[in-house]
């Protein structure tokens, strides 16, 4: 039998865009698509997307309290109401994390591991606001960095987390369902406003994990 | 369906972000008449003027909520969680354990 | 005309670059910085197409896109607005509505049939004998409409952009620029729309520049956004204003408006007023400052204000000979024109253009006759309110501007400038800077000294300049007289509207379609009011323009129509599905392969060997806390209390009318949590339902909507156990994995849930795992599979599997009123619960008992009766069919059809119709295919 390896929906949308695929935490992740320089440019100077789905992510519903969080650890905490928190960790975090909120949640809470049921894409570059003008009628400006909302990204919901790095980024976290349709669509705008997919060494380089 | 809805999570966002839930209803359960269940099914007050409703922020944190909107206007002047003050339990099951 | 004035700073043309454009086959000179209208007046064309309905000869009117007459077809679009449009090297311009040309319109005799065809005449001619609107009306309706509509395809999808910003000024002339520049200085984010490509309006033709040039330059360094050539065409609930623009859509939301929409100058109305060489000062203006163009050498201008005397001053300056008509009796010569006071325009003579005007004091008969071949009409000018009253503004008529001002404005939005009655340019400009300032302040943008400011610029707001004295109306004289240029509609036309009953400004304009035209009433609003009111025998200050409605402007369908966008969704396994040469479907909005094969070779497969589906698409929701239970019962008529932890149970969940909305099966893989499918189509429609009702009832427990999470593959078939044991170590035998059982274990190396259920009827398993490892399970089983001969099946093949069974599909067989009675699933219904969703509906619908009942039938195969055929008795209908299919292993065709209770029995003789076929059928309630379900228990 083969080890399995996971692969993003978006996959071989990326491999026909001349991606270079790492294996990572077994992952396949697009690490960059021919230029890691030129993508770098992009992401300075005007915009870039890049498929982040393999992140791990952690659902928490129900009475969240301080205590699961503190006992998840140091990881980026998508806190979208009281009872609602998405947990999103480097890819293969996951386990650890959801070991921990388990056992700190109790019955009136839930974790569950929901690393499948999101693609992401993270847009980043100066042109991210033309970008979002595109694909969103909600207003990027009520959103502060280090903070998360839900708003719909061409047309499908979207969990929304602002991680600015000197660049401004926005991590887009949709239903795996969508991924390639979102992937089009966002790279359609992306391209359209002079800039293209970026690989994980070039966002990386600049800053994010 | 362009005017604002107030999240009470999220603050304002465009009602398309959102689904309509209906008028509040008084769910008529076990015991009741044949007049109260068809009434319960089919028949809502429909008024022209401020009325109690759901709405779930399909596109945003995905919550139900009421709102109170004025039907002609639009206008919305206050929208929260269900439980909150004054109680609302219009659809409890009656006779539920 | 023809030929340019000498150069001048300012101009708008650029001598140094000329260019040709293609003008109906000829070449045509323009410079760079040239309208397509200017580059054809300097070229001599006077005439630029031909009017609507009677097809009488149009040169330029307006030169800012307020009018229709010089819509011409460019580049293959119909109906663009030649006097604003910027010329291009090489674009192909031809003028409308006339053939064989306009030069020469054979529809031109037309215009000597008007008295056939006053306002609404197809409603009365042609009418008798009744074969004659038959034969007519088809050649009505080719005449009707303005340009040809391009059979190209057109592919270029539109960008719809959303902006957000605090304050957002509508219109881009002096007063818009004034308050976007203060609001931006301010500090709030403003946006500002202009539809023209330069900003500066009204003062884009006036021959000093002083005061557009310094308040472009503030705007541009006050940091607000100015979108130039964006058209505002609504304004909707938010607010929320859109414009075209850009190359797409602009639709922005703010949260304060400033409406500097201006102004549009008015033609006046008297007999042949819509002649070529009629034009408007605001275009005289243009034609000579802007583009040095001369539109006539002997010109006539009506005025009873500073406009007209400016206008006239201009067309001396540029060499013309000009008389100036002052309707007041007061004015005297001025600056050595030659002035006629007290005086009116009675007509206009001429046929391709103008030849003469008839000039008197207002209603004499008769007036002297002064030859010309201009009419400048100057300073008649009409707010353009419509976009500002679409915010719910009020207007009022105001007696100094002889027009309806905004008087009752909501609490975030202003008006400023000529739209508001500054009839004088510094009053615009203090109007705008006040209202920035406002707009500002409100939205928390105060800088210091605002409030000085303010109390100034107050008082320098209120100025308004002189009042308008508007031409009177012309009671006789030869010749039509126009109210409304893009309709041809007249003022005898509306006059004998009214009497006839059609008295209100409402009325008037949806029986004559004055103001329906592409000017939206633009250039004929006010002549429209005034003569509706004296028709009518009312004041013009008593008769209110029509309700405004978008669009004020035309919009393209492309831009409204926008990116065109459908969100798809596939499963994680798709590209594999594509690789095998899968024939793809829509369900719903996820694509799925309808086949691989081919249905019959695929159903074969599963019945004799092994199959495999992919089913990732179904509904998956994770229910879990201490009330789990107590959320299944009451969501499902079923009880959940007593299933064991691994087992399966298949549940069907009503609303309260007893009607079914879903089915699915529920697992209980813990004691106080649960895994939940449901049919693919439903589940967005069933998270509301379900998290809906949870909201309401607060039970301790937390559901989480897993659909994309999981994929889904159903093995099947007889040798399908086989294959499972290639996969994973665990043991696979019946007795470890039993039916309607829900293990956890790993298959290809990956954890998953595997239930035995079997949808399509054979020995099965449906692999639940986490969907990123989608390509890697479903290798490993193609794989595995292979010694075995096993194949992928798709929808159609499963669709003929489990119609062999006569499993329902809910939605498919069920409809909106079909209660679990009627399907036979009364079974699951557990009356002694205490509530669920339907008990109460069901106890009225168990008692009636069913009215018609969802029964199985066979027939024979010569005819596949379609989804909804009818089941009739005595040539009555009776009930539907509802699937069918031809079925291999039956040996005939089956399906599922509606019929009444009664006829509920087996052998039952039925008769299907569908358009002319028929055929006979027998009901049949046991499954056609393993009726007592031995092959899935093995």
């Amino acid at each position: 039998m083969i080890a399995a390896t996971r692969r993003s929906p978006i996959a071989r949308l990326s491999a026909s865009l001349g991606a270079s695929v790492e294996t990572e935490a077994g992952w396949e992740i697009a690490a960059h698509y021919g230029d890691e320089a030129a993508e770098r440019a992009l992401l300075r100077d005007l915009v870039a997307v890049a498929d982040v789905t393999p992140r791990g992510k952690i659902d928490l519903r129900g009475e969240i309290d301080g205590g699961v969080l503190t006992a998840a650890g140091e990881v980026l905490t998508a806190r979208m109401w009281d009872g609602w928190a998405l947990l999103l960790t480097e890819p293969g975090g996951e386990e650890a994390v959801l070991d921990r909120a388990d056992a700190a949640a109790g019955p009136r809470a839930m974790a569950t591991d929901v690393t499948h049921l999101f693609a992401g894409l993270a847009l980043a570059g100066p042109k991210l606001e033309d970008a979002l003008a595109r694909l969103t009628s909600w207003d990027p400006s009520t959103l502060a960095p280090g903070s998360a909302t839900g708003a719909s990204i061409g047309d499908v919901r979207a969990v929304l987390v602002r991680r600015d790095i000197g660049i401004p980024v926005l991590e887009a976290y949709v239903a795996t369902e969508f991924a390639r349709y979102a992937w089009e669509t966002v790279l359609g705008v992306v391209r359209r406003l002079g800039g293209g997919p970026a690989g994980w060494r070039a966002l990386r380089a600049e800053g994010w994990s | 369906m362009t005017f604002l809805i107030t999240c009470p999570n999220c603050g304002p966002r465009e009602a398309l972000e959102f689904s309509y839930g209906g008028e509040i209803t008084r769910r008529a359960g076990p015991g009741s008449s044949s007049a109260e269940l068809t009434g319960y099914l089919f028949f809502r007050e429909n008024a022209n003027g401020w009325q109690t409703e759901w709405w779930l922020h399909r596109d945003g944190c995905r919550m139900w909520f009421l709102a109170e909107r004025h039907t002609f206007t639009n206008e919305i002047r206050r929208t929260y969680p269900p439980g909150s003050e004054p109680p609302v339990d219009a659809q409890a099951p009656e006779g539920a354990a | 005309m023809s030929g340019r004035l000498p150069a001048r700073p300012g101009e708008a043309i650029d001598r140094g670059r000329p260019l040709t454009i293609d003008f109906e086959g000829r070449r045509a000179p323009a410079f760079e910085g040239d309208t397509v209208g200017s580059a054809l007046a300097a070229a001599g064309v006077t005439i630029t197409g031909r009017s609507f309905k009677y097809h009488r000869p149009r040169g330029l009117m307006c030169m800012t896109g307020a009018c229709p007459n010089c819509l011409m077809q460019i580049d293959g679009i119909p109906n663009v607005r030649s006097c604003t449009e910027p010329v291009r090297e090489g674009m192909r311009v031809e003028r409308q509505n006339a053939w064989p040309s306009v030069d020469r319109d054979v529809h031109g005799v037309l215009d000597s049939f008007s008295f056939m065809m006053p306002p609404g005449f197809y409603y009365k001619v042609f009418q008798r004998p009744r074969w004659a609107w038959s034969k007519v009306e088809p050649i009505i309706r080719k005449q009707a409409g303005l340009g040809k509509v391009p059979r190209t395809e057109d592919h270029e999808p539109r960008e719809v952009v959303n902006l957000h910003a605090d304050v957002a000024v509508i219109g881009g002339g002096l007063a818009g620029l004034a308050a976007a520049a203060e609001a931006a200085a301010a500090g709030a984010s403003t946006v500002l729309l202009e539809q023209r490509r330069e900003a500066g309006g009204r003062a884009l033709g006036s021959a000093d520049d002083v005061d557009r040039a310094r308040l472009v330059a503030e705007a541009e360094a006050s940091g607000a956004r100015i979108l130039l050539g964006t058209a505002a065409f609504g304004v909707f609930d938010g607010p929320v204003v859109a414009a075209v623009g850009g190359g797409g859509l602009q639709r922005i939301r703010a949260r304060h408006l400033v409406f500097a929409t201006g102004a549009v100058e008015q033609p006046a109305v008297f007999p042949n007023n819509d002649l070529p060489g009629v034009m408007l000062s605001s275009a005289v203006e243009l034609l000579v400052n802007r583009f040095r163009v001369l539109p006539g050498r002997r010109a006539v201008v009506l005025t009873s204000n500073q406009d007209g005397y400016r206008a006239a001053r201009t067309l001396r300056d540029a060499g013309a000979d000009v008389f100036v008509v002052d309707l007041r009796a007061g004015a005297g010569s001025a600056d050595g024109l030659r002035v006629i006071p007290g005086s009116t325009i009675l007509s206009a003579k001429g046929r391709r253009g103008v030849t003469a005007v008839s000039v008197g004091a207002p209603g004499s008969a008769t007036g002297q006759s002064i030859p010309c071949d201009l009419v400048v009409l100057a300073g008649f000018s009409a707010p353009s309110t419509n976009l500002l009253a679409m915010t719910g503004a009020k207007l009022g008529f105001d007696d100094d501007a002889q027009a309806f001002l905004p008087v009752e404005l909501p609490p975030d939005v202003h008006a400023v400038g000529a739209v508001a009655g500054a009839r004088t340019v510094q009053g615009a400009i203090a109007q705008g800077r006040l209202a920035g300032l406002e707009a500002a302040a409100a939205v928390g943008q105060e800088p210091p000294g605002a409030a000085g400011r303010m109390e100034v610029l107050r008082a320098q707001a209120a100025e308004r300049g002189d009042p308008v004295v508007l031409p009177p109306e012309v009671a006789t004289g030869e010749g039509k007289q126009f109210a409304c240029l893009c309709m041809d509609v007249t003022s005898k036309e509306l006059k004998a509207a009214a009497a006839e009953g059609f008295d209100s400004m409402e009325l008037l304009k949806r029986y004559t379609t004055v103001s329906m035209g592409p000017c939206q009433g633009k250039a004929c609003m006010l002549s429209a009011q005034r003569l509706c009111a004296r028709a009518a025998g009312s004041s013009f200050a008593e008769t209110r323009p029509t309700t405004a409605r978008p669009p004020w402007t035309p919009v393209e369908l492309g831009a409204l129509a926008g990116w065109r966008r459908t969100p798809r969704k596939e499963t994680t396994i798709h590209d594999l599905h594509a690789d095998s040469g899968a024939t793809f479907m829509w369900a719903g909005d996820w694509r799925r392969p309808h086949h691989f094969a081919t249905p019959e070779q695929e159903v074969e497969a599963v019945r004799h060997r092994v199959g495999v589906i992919d089913v990732s698409t179904l509904g998956k929701f994770r229910v879990k806390g201490p009330e789990a239970v107590e959320l299944l019962e009451r969501l499902y008529p079923n009880r959940f209390g007593d299933l064991a932890v691994g087992r399966v149970r298949y549940g069907a969940m009503l609303n309260d009318e007893g009607v079914i909305l879903d089915d699915g099966a529920v697992c209980r893989v813990g004691d106080d949590e649960f895994f939940v499918t449901v049919t693919t189509g439903n589940t967005a429609a069933l998270e509301r339902w379900i998290t809906w009702w949870l909201a309401d009832w607060r039970l301790d427990v937390r559901v989480l909507n897993v659909t994309g999470a999981f994929a889904a593959l159903n093995l099947a078939g007889p040798d399908s156990r086989k294959v499972m044991s290639v996969l994973t170590d665990a043991d696979v035998s019946s007795e470890a994995v039993k039916y309607m059982s829900a293990s956890s274990f790993e298959v290809a190396g990956v954890p998953s849930l595997v239930l035995r259920i079997g949808f399509v009827g054979e020995l099965g398993y449906e692999i639940h795992f986490p969907s990123m490892y989608g390509e890697h399970v479903w290798r490993a089983v193609m794989e595995a599979g292979r010694p075995f001969g096993i194949v992928p099946f798709g929808l159609e093949a499963q669709r003929v599997l489990r119609l062999e069974k006569q499993h329902i599909l809910v939605g498919q067989d069920t409809d909106a009123e079909s209660d679990p009675f009627e399907v036979g699933l009364g079974w699951m219904v557990k009356a002694d619960k205490p509530d669920f969703l339907g008990r109460r509906a069901l106890e009225d619908l168990a008692e009636a008992g069913p009215k018609e009942r969802l029964v199985g039938f066979t027939c024979d195969p010569s005819w596949l009766p379609p989804e909804g055929a009818s089941v009739v008795h005595e040539g009555v209908w009776v009930g539907r069919v509802t699937s069918a299919r031809r079925s291999a292993a039956a040996r005939s065709v089956v399906g599922l059809a509606w019929v009444p209770a009664g006829w509920a029995e087996d052998d039952t003789e039925i008769e299907i119709q569908f358009g002319g076929a028929h055929a006979k059928a027998k009901v049949a309630l046991k499954p056609f295919y393993d009726p007592e379900g031995a092959r899935l228990r093995s």
